[in-house]
């Protein structure tokens, strides 16, 4: 089994499923070991999607970069007052911090 | 009165010191280094501290601090460099500082760490003279300290070993120290250049290349012609008779371009 990144299990999506995975854990309907074969079924999934099927690009502007990080090829930076901007929705987002949590990209995409 | 213009003229003869209040030198950047006694572990170092960079393969950690403004190169050793700085005192500040972040990161906070071994190993500092310098006299007069090589480098570089630095003079009168080891030595520097330099002034207007007279161009008749040859050219090569030749020949200045290019 290759492995994937798991940091999309920290996505509201991943949290969602953790937490319902949790939640059957204590009532006993799945074992542990299931629940971990299910977060990794998600990190296989997530990647491949996110890899090839999804095209959306967001275009991003801050005020200040605050602070950045670069350790084992992840890149960690720390934004203040950013434009979010979708190009095709024309849809504009402020916010005023962002983290934003880089791993390199595979090859194999 | 008597005393009062004789005063003056004391004073006049009496400085030979450079008008600090006019000119000011700029110290630009201070490059130190110094090691820590102790193993870092740059993993945990970039994994606990914001502004790093930490490539795997190399056994660099960089970083970057905001105040004072510099970066900062830290090696497994304990070897620390730190460039950019403006002066040697926030140079030292920030060797301290990142000294300090160390220590706290490494846990090392109940014992006593020092900076071993710290030293300013270039400082880099421009200054400006209110008058233009010729720079090839200068290296006639001292062909042993002077270095000029006009198609190489714009400036003269003159190395000196009283106070060790190597400076670059210019014909603006723009003076650059590099290679001091402390803002003690760079004013030493520029206070002797001054000396050996002031007898060799001149108008820096004279120097200034604004006033250089723009090249002129070609007479515009000359161009016309040009253009109107290479537009002929063009239909020659279109139109496929044989008669064509025949058709430019009287076109006695078409022929004359044509022999240029041939030429």
């Amino acid at each position: 089994m290759t492995l994937n990144y798991t940091m999309y299990r920290s996505t509201t999506l991943g949290d969602a499923l953790e937490r319902t995975l949790e939640d059957f854990i204590n009532d006993g309907s799945i074992t542990p070991h299931l629940a971990k074969r299910m977060l990794l079924n998600f990190d296989k999934a997530i990647n491949q999607k996110l890899n090839t099927q999804i095209n959306n690009k967001m275009q991003f502007k801050a005020e200040k970069l605050q602070a950045y990080r670069f350790c084992d090829n992840v890149w960690t930076f720390l934004m203040k007052d950013v434009d979010i901007r979708d190009p095709t929705a024309h849809y504009t987002v402020t916010v005023q911090r962002l983290k934003v949590v880089a791993c390199g990209a595979t090859s194999r995409g | 009165m008597a005393p009062d213009s004789s005063d003056e003229n004391n004073t006049f003869s009496a400085s030979s010191a450079v008008p600090q209040d006019v000119m000011t030198i700029s110290i630009n950047n201070v490059v130190c280094n110094y090691s820590l006694p102790m193993h870092i572990d740059l993993r945990k170092l970039a994994l606990n501290t914001w502004n790093v960079s930490y490539d795997r393969s190399g056994s660099l950690l960089t970083k970057q601090k905001r105040h004072p403004g510099c970066h900062v190169k830290i090696y497994n050793s304990g070897k620390v460099y730190i460039v950019g700085c403006k002066s040697e005192a926030a140079s030292r500040q920030a060797a301290r500082a990142v000294g300090r972040e160390i220590q706290k990161i490494m846990g090392k906070t109940d014992q006593r760490i020092c900076l071993r071994k710290f030293r300013i190993n270039n400082i880099l500092a421009t200054c400006k003279f209110p008058f233009g310098i010729l720079i090839d006299q200068v290296n006639r007069k001292y062909p042993k300290e002077t270095y000029y090589e006009p198609e190489l480098t714009v400036g003269l570089i003159w190395r000196m070993t009283e106070p060790k630095a190597s400076i670059r003079i210019h014909t603006t009168g723009t003076i650059v120290v590099t290679g001091a080891t402390s803002e003690a030595d760079v004013s030493i520097a520029v206070e002797k250049i001054y000396d050996y330099v002031k007898d060799f002034q001149c108008d820096s207007s004279k120097t200034a290349r604004n006033t250089r007279e723009p090249r002129k161009r070609k007479s515009a008749s000359n161009e016309a012609e040009i253009k109107r040859s290479k537009q002929k050219m063009d239909n020659v090569f279109v139109d496929d008779e044989t008669s064509v030749n025949w058709f430019y020949f009287p076109y006695f200045p078409f022929l004359f371009i044509c022999m240029h290019l041939v030429f």
